[in-house]
């Protein structure tokens, strides 16, 4: 049990450079060298017992509604604390897919998973080459990887659940035989006021469709005003006229908002343990609960929006974690993956009956996981 | 039952053949990214990045199973991360909301102080400095600037120090919350004396002041007490000791928590306790 603690460790940096200088009393020459810092924020969510926390899912979603009202960033890396960036380009390559030409239909870009650590025979087989090199690659020509927990980084409006931009002119090129034509027409008809959101330039106009928002995302204010600004930023430069639905260069060079105290006092109410009721948190926004694989079902439903992903092998590792080197954590793992997938198979969310929006090659390896 | 096994393992196998047919391999080209975001023009005359601004979560739960200097190396190597810094932020998720790992957050900001424009200074890869100075190939290799040498034994120590004082922290709070906790229960002793002294009809009875962590600035944590439970994911342990404190309190301080350990040993049933 304990109470919400969001707190700022390193404040947002200036917007120009600040180049350290000689007389400083800094014990290292860093003339010439910026030296600020990105900001860094510490958050604990609220715990009550009687409430159902999902574990890291509910971490995670708490998460992301304390960084829309803080920093807001479009787009959302998500590592664990024992991955660290061992390619520090590596941000900028996720970036050059989601800026690239169509890239506004990208949900994620996932990393493949390294470790170090392992002994060099690798008798657990804790470097998984066949999933990652292999399994990932392969799904990379179809509809795109799936997400595997770690070293992904996200489109903010994708896991908010929204689909993608003109979800309705691509048709998709295997439509299944085996669902009827009902079924397309009711699954299209369904979301169609957010399918508008992102078609709309000018969202204050849409106001039946931000009338829905506070039953799906929660009653912040703040956060329900974030959602638009997080889709604009988040869309490829229109500096060519094949790129549809892009923003106008430049319009990312103005400086960001500073913290005031009222944004924190709505961070703290955001990640409080009351913020999810009745809301679509968990359900269809967010990271998906109640499942124990619960990242390859928010992988899965992202898909089957219509989203693609993308797998991005650098050549240097992006992100490298250390392995569970002993045999009772990695068998622990494996079970933990084996059980998950059995579970995405015979429960709704199982592929093959999945949207008609989903390619139909696709619907097969979502339970490529079942081998683990 | 084992001809239904053979079936679905023949099955899962060809779902997880067909996909194989189509592999890709992708390449970026990151110069086309920097002239198209960060290259200097008309209307952005100093080059400012036009990159969108990333949001980075770190999750970590118990800093017992995940020790909080690999979390720390893990913040300090996106600290440094390569992308345009306003445009960065880094959010770290302690779902057990220890304050040991707020503080280890604490320390790895200032020291990223020192650690990031050292990496930008001489472009340091990878920049995790745990890995960084496990490095097995020479560090001097292709490394120009002229005083490297000095900046990196500098850094080395500095790291060394920081290394010392995030291992250090569980017993400084420990320590700190022991110390704060006296001082109270003698201030409360003190009020209560001066009390009987001016009434003198009241029953003396023992001091009960609830035992907390204490942070540096001398306020209780709102989070956890010292480390978190191990079944963060309920969240109910974490009850049972803070239920258990008050009526522990009376003993002396360094007893109390032995107590504590005890009883938390006894609810929960683990065979490891954080003692």
């Amino acid at each position: 049990m304990h109470s919400s603690v969001p707190q700022v460790m390193l404040k947002p940096p200036s917007d120009m450079p600040m180049y350290g200088n000689i007389n400083e009393k800094s014990p290292l020459d860093f003339a010439g060298v910026d030296t600020r810092l990105p900001m860094l924020v510490y958050v604990s969510r609220e715990k009550r017992p009687g409430y159902d926390h999902n574990k890291k899912a509910g971490a995670m979603n708490a998460l992301v509604r304390a960084s829309a009202i803080m920093s807001n960033g479009p787009f959302i890396l998500n590592l664990d604390c024992d991955h660290y960036v061992y390619n520090s380009k590596a941000l900028r390559e996720g970036m050059c897919f989601m800026m690239d030409r169509g890239g506004d239909r990208l949900c994620y870009v996932q990393f493949p998973q390294r470790f170090e650590g392992i002994d060099p025979s690798d008798r657990y087989a804790n470097h998984n080459t066949v999933f990652f090199d292999i399994n990932m690659r392969a799904l990379d020509g179809l509809q795109g990887p799936v997400y595997v927990g770690t070293g992904c980084l996200f489109r903010r409006i994708a896991l908010y659940g929204f689909d993608p931009p003109r979800s309705k002119d691509h048709s998709p090129r295997f439509c299944s035989c085996c669902l009827p034509r009902r079924r397309k027409a009711s699954a299209s008809n369904a979301n169609p006021e957010e399918t508008m959101a992102l078609r709309m330039n000018d969202f204050d106009g849409d106001s039946m469709n931000l009338a829905t928002f506070p039953k799906k995302f929660g009653n912040s204010s703040f956060l329900i005003d974030s959602i638009p600004v997080a889709e604009f930023q988040g869309r490829p430069l229109a500096d060519h006229p094949s790129v549809k639905n892009g923003r106008p260069p430049g319009a990312l060079t103005i400086p960001r908002e500073m913290l005031d105290a009222s944004i924190v006092a709505e961070a703290i109410s955001v990640i409080s343990c009351w913020y999810e009721e009745k809301t679509e948190w968990g359900i269809r926004v967010g990271w998906i609960y109640g499942s124990v694989t619960e990242d390859v079902v928010t992988g899965y439903r992202m898909h089957n929006r219509g989203w693609k992903s993308v797998y991005c092998v650098t050549q240097r590792d992006a992100f490298r974690g250390t392995a569970p080197i002993n045999l009772t954590d990695r068998l622990h793992q494996v079970l933990r993956w084996a059980t998950g997938s059995v579970e995405i198979f015979f429960s709704r969310n199982n592929a093959l009956l999945a949207s008609s929006k989903m390619k139909v090659c696709t619907r097969c390896p979502s339970s490529i996981t079942i081998p683990y | 039952m084992s001809i239904v096994c053979e079936l679905w393992f023949a099955f899962s196998w060809v779902l997880d053949q067909l996909p194989k047919l189509c592999p890709i391999n992708r390449a970026t080209d990151l110069s086309v990214l920097k002239e198209k975001f960060e290259m200097p023009t008309p209307n952005n005359p100093t080059g400012k990045s036009d990159l969108p601004g990333i949001d980075i979560f770190v999750s970590t739960a118990d800093p017992e199973k995940e020790p909080v200097l690999v979390t720390a190396n893990t913040i300090l190597s996106i600290l440094a991360a390569d992308y345009p810094v306003e445009k960065l932020a880094c959010y770290v998720s302690d779902d057990g909301g220890a304050l040991l790992t707020f503080e280890a957050m604490a320390e790895a900001a200032s020291f990223a102080n020192l650690w990031v424009p050292f990496c930008r200074k001489h472009d340091i890869e990878p920049r995790n400095p745990d890995s960084y100075f496990n490095l097995k190939r020479d560090p001097f290799k292709n490394k120009v600037k002229p005083n490297f040498v000095k900046d990196r034994r500098r850094i080395k120590r500095e790291y060394d120090e920081f290394k010392v004082r995030v291992n250090g922290l569980p017993d400084a709070i420990r320590r700190r919350s022991d110390a704060y906790h006296a001082r109270e229960e003698i201030q409360a002793m003190n009020l209560q004396r001066e009390k009987m002294k001016a009434g003198g009809d009241e029953p003396f009875e023992p001091v009960k002041i609830p035992k907390a962590t204490w942070m540096a600035d001398g306020t209780h944590w709102p989070g956890t007490w010292l480390q978190p439970s191990q079944d963060h994911a309920r969240g109910d342990h974490a009850g049972i000791i803070q239920v258990l404190l008050p009526s522990q309190s009376c003993i002396t301080s360094i007893w109390s928590s032995t107590i504590l350990t005890y009883a938390f040993f006894c609810t929960s049933g683990y065979a490891e306790t954080t003692k």
